[in-house]
């Protein structure tokens, strides 16, 4: 596949949805947006009428041919650009964006014939649904598994359309509650464990492609103990967030 | 705040004026080869220090202020990107 081209655009807020308790839903027109690759991502930048800017890097949850964007942001409370993202953004608002950004931490389905593991730390989910989507969009053979782990169940990003998926037999998915689980959960909460990796993730024999987001901590314990279990280095993709 | 190298794109692509996440580049200071993606990268509002994944030393930064933008390859021994579509 040809390289997207990237650039500033000027988007058009669309649409807003509640995503979770803390987290929007935000769709962007963009005109002459190239498209974008599932797991992309882009630099959003606000300007304050005295000119001071400020821009954060955001994942891309939707994908393919389309000048629709759909992101989803989750309020970091000290932070300087989600808070308005999440409570002052309307509907006919303008935001700039750069990208489409990153052509490393993408799944092409026309490129990957091995199975896929989508591993997520909270709203590290955002670019692994944009592949879990395009999946379930496409026929392609892969295999995919998603592990996630996410404070409580009301804390889930997509999850109408990750039981949607699973429903379709495109997906396995495995929830780790961190906080809080449902009523006759089969375990306490707790942290994704080396364990846990061992019992419910792909294999290191059948040689998934494997796709890790998250906070940086729990990025980097995940792709040790991924290394650990025999996975090649090489096959595994992270994007850290940052935070703890 | 301690990210991928795949954090730097954006910045990066103000420079190159395209996306240069799967460049090659040769550290400096170990020799070790790797996706520019693969580095370990530093955001703030400065800007973003790339580190080598395996000695931890500088590769590049980038600062800027969104008029205009330096980047530093100073602890990088080559880079390598593939054409320019159309090149």
């Amino acid at each position: 596949m040809s390289p997207r081209p990237t650039g500033w655009h000027a988007g058009t807020v669309v649409d807003i949805r509640q995503e979770t308790r803390t987290a929007k839903r935000i769709t962007l027109d963009v005109p002459g947006w190239p498209g974008n690759d599932a797991g992309s991502h882009l630099d959003l930048r606000l300007t304050a009428p005295d000119g001071y800017q400020a821009s954060r890097s955001y994942s891309i949850a939707s994908s393919g041919e389309s000048t629709r964007v759909v992101l989803a942001v989750d309020e970091v409370p000290d932070g300087e650009v989600s808070p308005f993202l999440v409570h002052d953004v309307r509907p006919g608002d303008a935001l700039e964006v750069h990208g489409p950004l990153g052509n490393y931490f993408i799944w092409d389905p026309a490129a990957s014939a091995s199975h896929v593991q989508l591993i997520a730390g909270g709203s590290g989910v955002v670019p692994l649904f944009a592949m879990a989507d395009a999946h379930g969009r496409g026929g392609d053979p892969a295999g995919f598994r998603l592990l996630y782990s996410v404070r409580t169940p009301d804390d889930r990003f997509f999850a109408a359309e990750l039981g949607e998926l699973a429903d379709r037999d495109r997906i396995d998915v495995t929830y780790r509650y961190t906080r809080s689980t449902p009523d006759g959960w089969p375990s306490p909460p707790g942290r994704v464990t080396r364990e846990l990796l061992a019992e419910t993730t792909w294999p290191a024999d059948v040689a998934p492609a494997v796709y890790v987001c998250g906070p940086t901590p729990f990025v980097e314990s995940v792709s040790d103990w991924l290394v650990e279990l025999g996975h090649e280095p090489r096959a595994v993709r992270t994007e850290r967030f940052g935070g703890g | 705040m301690r990210v991928d190298g795949n954090a730097a794109t954006g910045s990066l692509a103000e420079v190159f004026g395209r996306d240069v996440s799967l460049a090659i580049t040769t550290c400096a200071h170990c020799g070790h080869e790797d996706l520019l993606a693969r580095c370990i990268a530093y955001v703030s509002a400065m800007g973003t220090v790339m580190r080598c994944a395996t000695c931890h030393e500088v590769l590049a930064v980038v600062v800027g202020d969104g008029a205009r933008f330096t980047l530093s390859l100073a602890g990088m021994r080559s880079i390598q990107v593939v054409a320019a579509e159309g090149a």
